[in-house]
């Protein structure tokens, strides 16, 4: 027990290590612009003036930007405090409604996918002459081969829905169907590679129950799966909150975009990164618990 | 059975021939003088049915059918400038992460981690703001941050093969390991799995160059692409989906680029699956 909190401990500040680590080079990406060091040197100028050395930004030593940087890093994890538009308001806010608007459509249409995904294999893997079947599974393939984006436009435009609760329903439809073709394909070859082992045919062989026994490869392949898919749901999320006008992060990246707000896009790459450090973190949490094989490293 | 699957090999043949038949159209930029000419006085945001003069009517002060086929020729350019970084990378990575345990691995395999865990049209929206990038960058950037992809199949192919007793006698005949990597393992045993990530990669690339000409990012002035018409088609209004399509209401503006985007990339999906299909019946994998 004690080995096991101890290797938990150790995965646990790993992965704060790199959540840091990558959150750094992010920002050091961030500083290769001379435009946005441009709008950093204002904000400086404008909200925190102790740290500005005077003289032009434009001879501002590097140094400066980075000790910025860890003075913000402060700012965000100890007060909460993502910095300010030009309006005054908080940046922190990213982390409330809209973000958790991101997430839950993108984690709603990512569970409906696996759902529809994991039924559809199962109907083929147990009924796999059935002509019944095989029209549904390849029904519901081709219905995935319209893209959200053709999706959300011929429900917008076309059928005109864009009242709130349907608006969302459609939006989680649209994302799961995005990804539903490429999970049921992912799963099927993961299941078949799986029904070719050894193992299995000897679970065939003694008769003993398939579900039973199947219940944690597949599991670990749903786990590996999901977590691919992820990303490209989130993705997917931005684009068709733009479409059908709906209030998340994807709608406040695009115009964060167009208004060229650069410490409003540095926010939103924390909040993300963090998102994706989260799924990995549980990803492996999730391996840790189904994979019978003890080593854990990130 | 057999006539099936002749029927579909025909069908995807053909799928391809029209597109790129329609491509090779855009690139010679042959079209009669009658189509061309466009009423002067026309507003920019009305859609004038189909005529003699334009075949498909005149939308955005353009003939509707020259649009359709430059926005097809587009779609073939983006898919082409985000496969060749695609192909490369993802090659490079493949090998380097199917090396034996040492640095290169370990620096391969922790790239692909990086690559894998960011959202790609997010990375794509932070690089358009940041870097003011038109979209050739853009999807030169997508091409790269994809290849991970092909490296994982890669990888996995090359740990399968290691175990083969043919790379135990190349090895024996003293054949040095880049003419193992490249002739026997890439050419010989993974070729239709390359093949079929590059459709695959070409369809995702179509989708990516519309999804960010839809939003207006990166493109340049007279751009014309399958994304930008479904954007101007918002802009109309009096015009529904849902009439008889010979009708002058018919919104044939975002009907056409929404028919072209969903069959150019079924045709290419189906190409990769087909071409995954001949990978497993040349692995001896076939369920």
């Amino acid at each position: 027990m004690v080995k096991r909190i101890r290797q938990l401990g150790r995965l646990f500040l790993q992965a704060g290590l790199l959540l840091l680590a990558v959150i750094t080079v992010e920002y050091a990406l961030f500083l290769i612009s001379p435009a946005i060091r441009e709008d950093i040197a204002a904000y400086i100028q404008r909200h925190v003036p102790a740290l500005a050395p005077g003289g032009e930004p434009g001879s501002w030593p590097i140094l400066v930007y980075w000790k910025f940087y860890f003075y913000w890093l402060g700012e965000l994890f100890f007060k909460g405090s993502a910095g300010y538009q030009a309006n005054g308001e908080n940046l922190i806010y990213l982390a409330g409604a809209p973000f958790r608007q991101t997430l839950m459509l993108a984690l709603w249409g990512l569970a409906l996918a696996t759902g529809l995904a994991s039924l559809l294999v199962f109907l083929r893997q147990s009924w796999p002459d059935k002509r019944p079947v095989s029209w549904l599974v390849q029904s519901f393939e081709a219905l995935s081969g319209v893209h959200y984006i053709i999706f959300c436009y011929f429900v917008l435009y076309g059928l005109n829905l864009r009242r709130p609760p349907l608006a969302i329903l459609i939006l989680i439809i649209a994302l799961g169907n995005g990804v539903l073709l490429d999970i049921v394909h992912l799963l099927e070859t993961e299941i078949n590679e799986i029904r070719h082992t050894r193992y299995y045919q000897g679970i065939r062989a003694r008769g003993a129950n398939r579900f039973r026994h199947l219940a944690r490869p597949v599991g670990l392949c749903l786990t590996r799966i999901v977590y691919t898919k992820f990303p490209v749901v989130l993705g997917g999320t931005f684009i068709v909150e733009f479409i059908m006008n709906v209030w998340a992060l994807g709608l406040e990246t695009i115009q964060a975009v167009v208004k060229h707000d650069q410490l409003k896009l540095l926010v939103i790459t924390v909040l993300i990164t963090i998102v994706v450090w989260v799924s990995t973190v549980l990803n492996y949490l999730a391996k840790w618990k189904l994979d019978p094989r003890p080593v854990v490293r990130l | 059975m057999k006539r099936n699957a002749s029927r579909k090999t025909g069908l995807l043949t053909a799928g391809l021939a029209v597109y790129l038949l329609l491509v090779l159209w855009g690139s010679t930029g042959w079209f009669p003088k009658s189509w061309q000419q466009v009423p002067s006085r026309m507003p920019i945001y009305q859609y004038s049915p189909p005529s003699r003069e334009h075949p498909l009517g005149v939308f955005f002060q353009q003939d509707l059918l020259i649009t359709f086929v430059r926005s097809t020729q587009a779609s073939f350019v983006a898919g082409t400038i985000a496969l060749l970084p695609f192909l490369a990378l993802g090659t490079l990575l493949g090998i380097a992460s199917g090396l034996p345990a040492g640095f290169a691995q370990a620096l391969a395999n922790r790239t692909i981690d990086v690559l894998n865990a960011f959202p790609r049209f997010v990375v794509l929206l932070l690089y358009t703001g940041l870097f003011a990038a038109n979209l050739y960058h853009m999807l030169m950037l997508y091409g790269l941050i994809s290849a991970p992809k092909l490296a994982e199949l890669l990888r996995g192919r090359i740990d399968q093969l290691r175990r083969e007793d043919f790379i135990d006698s190349c090895v024996a005949l003293g054949l040095p390991w880049w003419v193992i990597v490249r002739r026997h393992i890439l050419w010989h045993h993974s070729r239709h799995l390359i093949l079929a990530q590059t459709f695959a990669m070409f369809a995702m690339a179509i989708f990516m160059e519309a999804s960010l000409s839809y939003l207006n990012l990166g493109t340049r002035e007279h751009y014309q692409s399958w994304g930008l018409m479904l954007n101007y088609a918002t802009s109309v209004s009096g015009l529904s989906l849902f009439r008889f399509p010979l009708s002058a209401q018919f919104n044939l503006p975002a009907a056409l680029p929404a028919l072209g985007l969903l069959s150019v990339t079924l045709l290419l999906v189906s190409l990769s699956r087909y071409w995954e299909q001949q990978d497993r019946l040349k692995m001896g994998r076939m369920f």
